[in-house]
């Protein structure tokens, strides 16, 4: 900036003084007369005496209109103009009047010599003295008088309205110059005055020499260029200099958006901030305030959005036992839940993962409406819910608005998700149905870690945007087979004769398989083979169920898991487990030897093709039992197990679906024979739409 | 001769400057990369003192402030997002200009206008701190201090006359302190209706113009000149408390206040069927609003007729009248036993049009299902006549936001007397020694009741004093303590006639720790 500035100044000033320059006619008749000639205006304070007689000097000059004075001399002289005789014959200016006397100095304080032109603007008698030595060198010869005569009249530059015929004290390089370069006969210019004045003067000299030629435009040219190059030159380094300040200040913004520890002390120093922590999840006590005040709102709006979303989950996954299963109270209760705090990572480029830590020991009143089969429904109410588990929400980005395709949410498996509640039979007792506290208990389990807990997740897309989601859904991984071989030692639970034992085996708990029945045997051999579906062969296993065959409700003999992480791919491997009475090791009571299992395993890790393939078939299967759901053959897609039709898994389904034709077909041809018979138009009006639910109870009637 | 020498001095300075700006501009300025680099950032730990000492006036409130929250995880959720955010903004922003450069151009001869380059850089706006008040009324006030000190890369070119002439915006910085406040809160995601934002001190912007590659902003005095117009301009429109609206949703549908009323006017039903054994039916008629939590209405029963006239009226509360509808069920009423239904009917109130009585025969279904075969059985005719009267637009409040402005009292108030209005809000931690079942709300320490009670006064209550008393009861016959107090406090209500409105938590006096959250309003017919 500051070069700039000066530059310019520079610059103007050199214009200036070119254009004046341009603008002094050449020669002129005006002159300058030099005070006491060659001896100049100086008193001798050690003789008291001044270095010319300039009254007589006065003498032989002749004064005119527009003619200056020269006075060439030191600071310890002082040149007063005055009209007034009263002031010059006392040689003092402490009475004199500022319209009628004026101190000329050299405008500085520069010790040296100077030159201080007067200009004449007023005819008649003009009186100089110099007032220094309070008077002494105005009596001793400082002085003289003048008559100024009219001449050419004054010049223009000097033509003010007299009087006063003020002009601002003579500056080096302001209009009064020009005469004496102009007239360099009239005295010349002392050198060695002031640096202003010397530049000044040089830039006269170039001008003049221009002017002289007559080449105002080419002096006006190059200056003018000079100017404009030095203009854009400091432009540059302001635009430099602005530009590095803006991106040293991004750049402390940035850093201090994301402070750690040792960031904060460096910048604190000794007064770190007590109430300052960093734990790995960033507390959110904002957000917990704002959840609080907002809690019952959001309870309310929650509370619909639950019922419509969880009740058909429920149905879903509602143990063979129970008939219905529904909210018949729910409300979430005047307790917040609480984040503890967040997470927010990138595990995968083009992927936010958020881990939130959610709390919630809260006091909803959740009663549900259980209809067991032959028992008429009772309400159970959920108490003392307590929720503590890490929420991790997969955020999918894209570069449309709103920049999120798609979200994934599911429950960490590590730290385990821990859903705490007492069930309590409302007017009654849960010993009315025997087995229901465990059944809903397991209903619970199922839904929580075959839909909830990570690998299993729930997506959403987000804002429409066209995306595929396939990548986020859990997908087939591989391809399990399972021969189940022999048991060994089963536990008998049959009062007469001994257990007739059969196996269910399961990866996810929504695709059973069931083998045959081996009737009254506590060593049965099945060699029967099933295929199961892997979605995540690290945290997934293999569940093996015996259960003993019994009128109405089917007996457990053993359970066993095995994780698939334990596998190999594509080695066969046979292997014999101990059963136990259930896999949750705080429900074991008793350390009774239930026997063994031996299965034959192989995983197959699938290619591209062999996991779109499974995933369309696994597409299908469910497809169809919706369709059997509806149809009323199967209560929910979690009988499979419980009624005949449950054949789930690669190699069954082809049995069950040949199955569904028959029933459907059956039902069809009998319908079509009942239409032909009675001809009921109206009825059959309506068959056309092949509704399956009708078909089936008209099957039913029939 | 002096003239025209001056005259060609002029001339030739102007051209001389001209001729000097334009090579000087190809010197230094021109071949300037126009290209915004990503700036180099070296860990905090590294900088030395001189770098941290420039860092201090920087320094995130969160640190400086204890009621400052740190927002660091959002900052990192945004800093991931950011290169999708970058181009999704930057997308829509082009979309969004294109139509409007290609309706301004005819007008100025200009010949194209477009985006050279439209990035918003490397570096992800920042929240420096987080902090929010909690106060008695229904909203939630947030306050973030947001700082964005980007490197964005604008570049527009202009062409016109054959020439091309570019503008570039680089190194945008804004650093706001905005409030956000949500409200009103309402039962129904996502849980409030309005967001209002408004600054809370004048917002620092800064950035470099480029025209041609020459930074305008960066010209001494155009760069204070032009940041402090444009922080005044923001400022005369959004600093508190001026404030920008965002609607979210209606707020009026959100509360579900009813907009208009149902009269129902159940005239006769024809050929129902006989239900009983013994003689005939004895029919009547339930209706209820779907989506409706009230208990149903129902007609008086007429007993052993099959062709019943009720003509009998009912005024049902209609809160949105394009999604509910009228359901009327008809059942046959028995002494004992469970009573069956003979057949119902669904009427969508946006079928009914406005202000007109409409009188409609109803065929009776088992259910709705059109493709139900067990609709095809004849169960006979209801006639019914329905009129919707949605409220008059004065009726209903315009703006949710009047319910802070005190509402007139109702007519017939004394003119100089007023209606004081209490709404018991809720309580905390309130606990009695026995048992804790503040009324209606069963074991509680925090009760919630949102309930209003009106009292009508001939004068204004300047000396008066309210007495709230909480009470429990215990449902327990023959306990020792059937009632229980858990606390009680006395209101003086000079203050409510003066303030028009309090809403205040008061400590309960004979309660260990218990609050209740109490709302007055005084309201005048005046």
């Amino acid at each position: 900036m500051a070069t700039a500035t000066v530059a310019y100044l520079t610059f103007v000033t050199l214009s200036i003084a070119a254009v004046a320059a341009a603008a002094t006619p050449a020669a002129t008749k005006y002159t300058n007369h030099t005070v006491g000639g060659d001896a100049g205006w100086f008193f001798n304070a050690t003789t008291n005496t001044s270095s010319a007689n300039y009254s007589s000097w006065a003498a032989t000059q002749s004064f005119n209109l527009g003619d200056f004075l020269l006075f060439n001399t030191n600071m310890d002289q002082t040149v007063i103009q005055t009209y007034n005789e009263t002031t010059y014959q006392s040689c003092s200016v402490d009475d004199a009047l500022d319209s009628d006397t004026f101190q000329y100095d050299g405008g500085s304080n520069q010790v040296g010599a100077t030159t201080i032109p007067v200009p004449l603007t007023m005819e008649g008698a003009n009186y100089f003295f110099s007032s220094a030595s309070e008077g002494v060198q105005c009596q001793k010869g400082m002085a003289f008088e003048i008559a100024v005569s009219r001449g050419l009249g004054l010049p223009p530059s000097l033509n003010q309205p007299p009087p006063p015929p003020y002009v601002a004290p003579p500056t080096p390089s302001v209009d009064q110059s020009p005469h004496v370069t102009v007239d360099p006969a009239g005295g010349g210019v002392r050198t060695g005055a002031n640096l202003r004045w010397a530049v000044s003067a040089l830039l006269f000299g170039i001008g003049s020499l221009f002017v002289r030629r007559n080449m105002g435009l080419i002096s006006g040219i190059f200056m003018g260029t000079i100017f404009g190059i030095a203009l854009m030159a400091g432009w540059r380094h302001m635009m430099r200099y602005r530009g590095n300040k803006r991106v040293a200040k991004a750049v402390d913004i940035k850093l201090l958006g994301s402070l750690s520890r040792d960031d904060l002390k460096k910048i604190c120093g000794d007064n770190f901030p007590e109430w300052i922590s960093f734990p790995v999840y960033e507390q959110v006590k904002w957000l917990n305030k704002q959840l609080n005040k907002m809690w019952p709102f959001v309870a309310d709006a929650a509370t619909l959005v639950i019922r419509e979303s969880v009740e058909p989950l429920l149905e879903e996954y509602r143990p063979p036992g129970i008939t219905s299963l529904k909210f018949s109270k729910l409300s979430l209760g005047n307790v917040a839940p609480k984040i503890e705090g967040i997470r927010v990572q990138s595990l995968k480029k083009g992927q936010i993962t958020m881990d939130i830590d959610f709390r919630w020991g809260g006091d909803p009143s959740i009663i549900l409406g259980v209809e067991a089969a032959m028992v008429a429904s009772i309400p159970i109410q959920l108490k003392d819910l307590q929720v503590f588990t890490v929420i991790r929400v997969i955020f999918q980005l894209a570069e449309e608005i709103p920049c999120i395709s798609a979200v994934v949410v599911a429950l960490l498996s590590e730290p385990k998700p821990r859903i705490d509640y007492t069930l309590k039979a409302v007017g009654g007792s849960l010993t009315a149905i025997p087995g229901i506290s465990d059944m809903i208990d397991d209903t619970v389990n199922t839904i929580v870690t075959d839909m909830l807990q990570w690998p299993h997740r729930i997506v959403v897309p987000i804002g429409g945007i066209p995306v595929d989601l396939s990548e986020l859904e859990l997908k087939p991984q591989g391809k399990l087979t399972v021969t189940v071989v022999k048991a060994n030692d089963l536990k008998n639970m049959e009062m007469i004769g001994k257990s007739d034992p059969y196996v269910v085996v399961h990866i996810r708990p929504l695709f059973k398989v069931k083998s045959k029945v081996v009737e009254n045997n506590l060593n049965p051999v099945w060699n029967q083979t099933f295929e199961l579906i892997a979605e995540d062969k690290e945290t997934q296993w293999l569940v093996l169920e015996v259960f003993d065959q019994d009128i109405g409700q089917d007996k457990r003999l053993g359970i066993v898991k095995l994780p698939l992480i334990e596998l190999e791919a594509e080695t066969p491997k046979e292997v014999e487990l101990r059963l136990l009475p259930s896999l949750d090791m705080l429900k074991i009571k008793d350390k009774k030897d239930r026997g063994t299992i031996t299965i034959k395993v192989l995983y197959h890790q699938f290619n591209n093709e062999e996991q779109m393939a499974a995933l369309e078939e696994e597409k299908q299967i469910l497809e169809q039992r919706k369709k059997l759901k509806e149809a009323g053959v199967i209560g929910s897609t979690m009988d499979a197990v419980g009624s005949g039709v449950g054949m789930v898994g690669t190699w069954h389904w082809h049995g069950c679906w040949a199955r569904w034709n028959w029933y459907w077909g059956r039902s069809w041809n009998s319908w079509e024979r009942l239409r032909s018979g009675r001809q009921r138009p109206d009825q059959s009006r309506k068959v056309h739409g092949k509704d399956h639910h009708r078909a089936i109870q008209q099957e039913e009637w029939w | 001769m002096g003239f025209v020498s001056t005259v060609l001095g002029f001339t030739g300075f102007g051209a001389g400057v001209s001729a000097g700006l334009v090579v000087g501009y190809f010197i230094f300025i021109y071949f300037q990369p126009s290209d915004v680099k990503d700036p180099v950032i070296r860990p905090l730990i590294e900088q030395d003192t001189a770098t941290l000492q420039r860092l201090l006036p920087e320094i995130p409130l969160w640190v400086k402030n204890p009621d400052f929250d740190r927002i660091d995880w959002l900052n990192k959720f945004i800093e991931y997002m950011w290169p999708y955010l970058d181009k999704a903004i930057c997308k829509t922003a082009i979309n969004i200009a294109k139509p409007i450069i290609a309706e301004q151009i005819p007008k100025y001869k200009i010949e194209s206008v477009e985006f050279e380059t439209f990035t918003l850089g490397s570096l992800p706006p920042t929240f420096q701190g987080m902090k929010v008040y909690v106060t008695d009324e229904k909203e939630l006030i947030m306050e973030p201090s947001l700082k964005w000190a980007g490197n964005p890369n604008v570049i527009l070119a202009v062409k016109a006359f054959g020439l091309k002439a570019s503008i570039q915006v680089v190194d945008l910085q804004i650093f706001a302190a905005p409030r956000i406040t949500l409200k009103p809160l309402v039962p129904s995601f996502p849980c409030f209706a309005k967001i209002y934002v408004s600054l809370m001190e004048k917002p620092h912007v800064d950035f470099g113009l480029k025209l041609l590659g020459a930074d305008l902003m960066s010209i001494p005095g155009l760069y204070r000149f032009v940041q402090e117009l444009i922080k005044d301009q923001v400022a005369g429109m959004y600093l508190w408390p001026k404030t920008l609206e965002v609607p979210i949703m209606d707020p009026t549908k959100a509360m579900q206040k009813p907009v208009g009323i149902l009269h129902v006017k159940v005239l006769r039903a024809m050929k129902l069927k006989k239900k009983d054994l013994l003689g005939a039916s004895d029919p009547y008629v339930k209706l209820k609003l779907t989506e409706d939590k009230l208990p149903s209405k129902k007609t008086t029963v007429k007993h052993r007729n099959l062709n019943p006239e009720w003509n009998e009226e009912f005024n049902l509360a209609v809160r949105d009248p394009e999604t509910q509808a009228l359901e009327l069920h008809v059942y046959d009423w028995e002494q004992v036993g469970k009573h069956d239904e003979m057949g119902m009917h669904v009427v969508p109130l946006n079928d009914i049009p406005p202000d007109e009585p409409k009188v409609m025969t109803l065929d009776l279904l088992k259910n709705m299902n059109p493709n139900d075969v067990q609709n095809d059985k004849l169960r006979g005719q209801l006639v019914v006549e329905l009129t919707y009267k949605p409220f008059k637009e004065e009726f209903i409040p315009k703006d949710f936001d009047d319910s802070r402005n005190v509402e007139k009292a109702p007519e017939g108030t004394p003119t100089s007397g007023g209606m004081l209005v209490v709404m018991v809000h809720e309580a905390q931690d309130v606990e009695g020694k026995y048992h804790t079942n503040p009324y209606h709300v069963k074991k509680n320490r925090d009760p919630r009741w949102e309930e209003e009670f009106h009292f009508m006064l001939d004068e204004p209550p300047t000396n008066d004093k309210m007495h709230v008393e909480v009470q429990s009861v215990s449902s327990k016959i023959g306990l020792l303590h059937p009632k229980e107090c858990l606390g009680y406090v006395d209101i003086n209500l000079s203050d409510v006639v003066s303030n028009k409105r309090i809403n205040e938590k008061y400590h309960l006096i004979d309660s260990k720790n218990g609050r209740i959250q109490i709302e007055l309003q005084w309201r005048t017919s005046a």
